[in-house]
C-alpha cells in the first residue's frame, strides 16, 4: 500500500505536473519502492488508455441546429417580428432606399464571412445587374415590414427555385448596415450613400439557392453599430 | 484555444452580433460533444446536451465574467448539462464508435474498439463526480488548476478525486479482464 504523498507524487509525475524540486524525490521513491513502481505502471496504464481514446466527430448538423435554436431564442425574447427599438438620435440625414427594381448600386458594401460554415462564393451571387422584375417574378413567400421610428419600409423574399432574392424598401434616418444570413452563409451591405426620401435607389440582395429544403434568411439591421432591428424570413414548406 | 479570441468574439455576441457566437459555436462544438459524450455515452444525448450548452451559453452570456476564461465557463455548462441529462435517464445504447474521427488503420482494429469499449464501460461504472474529472483531465486536457476552477471545487480535492477515478478505473477494467498493455 503506498501512502498519499507517493500517490500525489506518482500521478503529478504522469500528469506532467510535477514540480522540478520533486522530480529527484520521485525517481528515488520509484527506486527503492516495487509498489510504487507497480502502481505507477498500472496508472501509466490507466492514463493511456483514457488518453487514447479516440475524440470523436461532431454529427454532420449540429451547427445549424444550435444556430436554429439561438435564432428560436432571440426570436422569442424580442417575439416575432419584434421591434427593438434602440434609443436614437434625431438624424438630420434622411435616407432612403428603395430596393425593387434591379441594379445593385455601388453604394452597397459587401463582407463575406470567413469559415468553414460560411463560404458564400461570389458566383453564388446573382442578380448583381440582373432585373429583379426578371429573377423574381410573381409574389414574395414572406415579407417584413419595419415601423420603427428609425428604420422603415418592407422586405420582401422571393423564391425562384434556384435563387433566393431578399427586396429591401426601406427608408431611414441615418446609415443602414445590414446582414443577412442564409444556410451558414452571411452577407453584409452598408447603405452609404444619401438618398433623398424619394429617391429611386434600386437594391436587390441574392443567394443561390442551397437545397430544396425549406430556407430561412436571418437579417440584421445596424444603425450606428447598433443592432436596431431583427427579422426572420421563410419559404413555406419544402421548396 | 485563443482566450484573446473568446473574449472578442463574446464582446461581439454581446453587441448583437449573432456570427460572432456562431464563431465561439464553431471552436467548442467538438469539445463540448466529445464531453457530453464521454459523460452520457450515448450520441443522441450527446447531440442534445451539446446544443442545450449553446443554447445556455447564448441565453446567459451577459452573466459570464470575462475574468474567468471562456472555456472554463462553458465546459462547466456541458459537464452540468451532462449531469443533469443523466439525471433524467439512463444511457439507452452504447456508443457504436461508428463516428471515430479518423482512420485508426485495420491493424488491431478489433483489440482497439474492444479495449475502448472496455474504458467506457468502466467509465459508465464509476460515479458522476469520478466521471466528470476523467473527463476533464483525458477528453479536455485540463490541467488541475483549470478543473479545479470549472468545478468550482479546491484543486486539493480535485486532484484527489482524479487519482481515486484512476484507482477505480483500473479495478473496473481488472473486474472486466482487461489487459491494457
Amino acid at each position: 500500500m503506498i501512502d498519499e504523498k507517493c500517490r500525489e507524487l506518482i500521478h503529478g509525475d504522469l500528469d506532467g505536473e510535477l514540480p522540478e524540486s520533486s522530480r529527484a524525490e520521485i525517481g528515488r521513491l520509484l527506486l527503492a519502492s516495487p509498489e510504487a513502481r507497480a502502481y505507477s505502471q498500472d496508472m501509466l496504464r490507466v492514463c493511456e488508455a483514457l488518453d487514447g481514446m479516440p475524440e470523436v466527430a461532431v454529427p454532420s448538423g449540429l451547427r445549424e441546429m444550435i444556430s436554429d435554436r439561438v435564432a428560436l431564442a432571440a426570436g422569442a425574447a424580442t417575439g416575432p417580428r419584434a421591434r427593438r427599438t434602440v434609443g436614437m438620435s434625431t438624424a438630420v440625414l434622411r435616407y432612403a432606399a428603395v430596393f425593387a427594381g434591379g441594379i445593385l448600386a455601388a453604394a452597397l458594401a459587401f463582407q463575406f464571412a470567413a469559415g468553414p460554415q460560411a463560404g458564400l462564393a461570389t458566383s453564388d451571387l446573382v442578380g448583381t445587374m440582373a432585373g429583379l422584375e426578371r429573377a423574381a417574378p410573381g409574389s414574395p413567400v414572406d415579407s417584413a415590414r419595419l415601423e420603427q421610428d428609425q428604420l422603415q419600409g418592407v422586405v420582401n423574399l422571393y423564391d425562384t427555385g434556384s435563387t433566393l432574392i431578399l427586396e429591401f424598401d426601406l427608408s431611414a434616418k441615418e446609415p443602414v448596415d445590414v446582414v443577412a444570413v442564409y444556410d451558414g452563409a452571411q452577407a453584409r451591405f452598408s447603405s452609404t450613400a444619401d438618398v433623398p426620401r424619394d429617391g429611386q435607389q434600386h437594391y436587390a440582395l441574392a443567394f443561390a439557392s442551397r437545397g430544396a429544403t425549406h430556407a430561412s434568411v436571418a437579417l440584421q439591421f445596424f444603425q450606428g453599430g447598433v443592432l436596431v432591428h431583427e427579422e426572420q424570413l421563410e419559404t413555406e414548406g419544402d421548396r | 484555444m485563443s482566450e484573446d479570441g473568446d473574449g472578442l468574439l463574446v464582446q461581439r455576441c454581446l453587441r448583437g452580433d449573432r456570427a460572432a457566437f456562431s464563431g465561439l459555436v464553431a471552436r467548442y462544438e467538438k469539445p463540448v460533444y466529445n464531453t457530453a459524450l464521454r459523460m452520457l455515452r450515448n450520441p443522441e444525448d450527446a447531440l442534445d446536451v451539446s446544443q442545450t450548452v449553446f443554447l445556455k451559453a447564448f441565453e446567459h452570456l451577459a452573466d459570464y465574467d470575462p475574468r474567468y476564461r471562456f472555456y472554463s465557463w462553458i465546459y462547466r455548462i456541458a459537464l452540468n448539462e451532462s449531469i443533469n441529462a443523466l439525471h433524467r435517464r439512463p444511457p439507452l445504447q452504447p456508443f457504436t464508435g461508428d463516428e471515430v474521427d479518423g482512420d485508426p488503420g485495420p491493424e488491431d482494429a478489433a483489440n482497439r474498439e474492444q479495449v475502448v469499449r472496455g474504458i467506457e464501460d468502466a467509465l459508465m461504472a464509476i460515479s458522476i463526480e469520478y466521471r466528470s474529472v476523467v473527463v476533464l483531465k483525458h477528453v479536455l486536457g485540463c490541467s488541475y488548476q483549470e478543473m479545479a476552477e470549472i468545478l468550482g471545487l479546491p484543486e486539493k480535492t480535485v486532484k484527489s478525486r482524479l487519482f481515486t477515478a484512476r484507482q477505480l478505473l483500473r479495478g473496473a477494467l481488472f473486474d472486466q479482464r482487461m489487459d491494457l498493455q
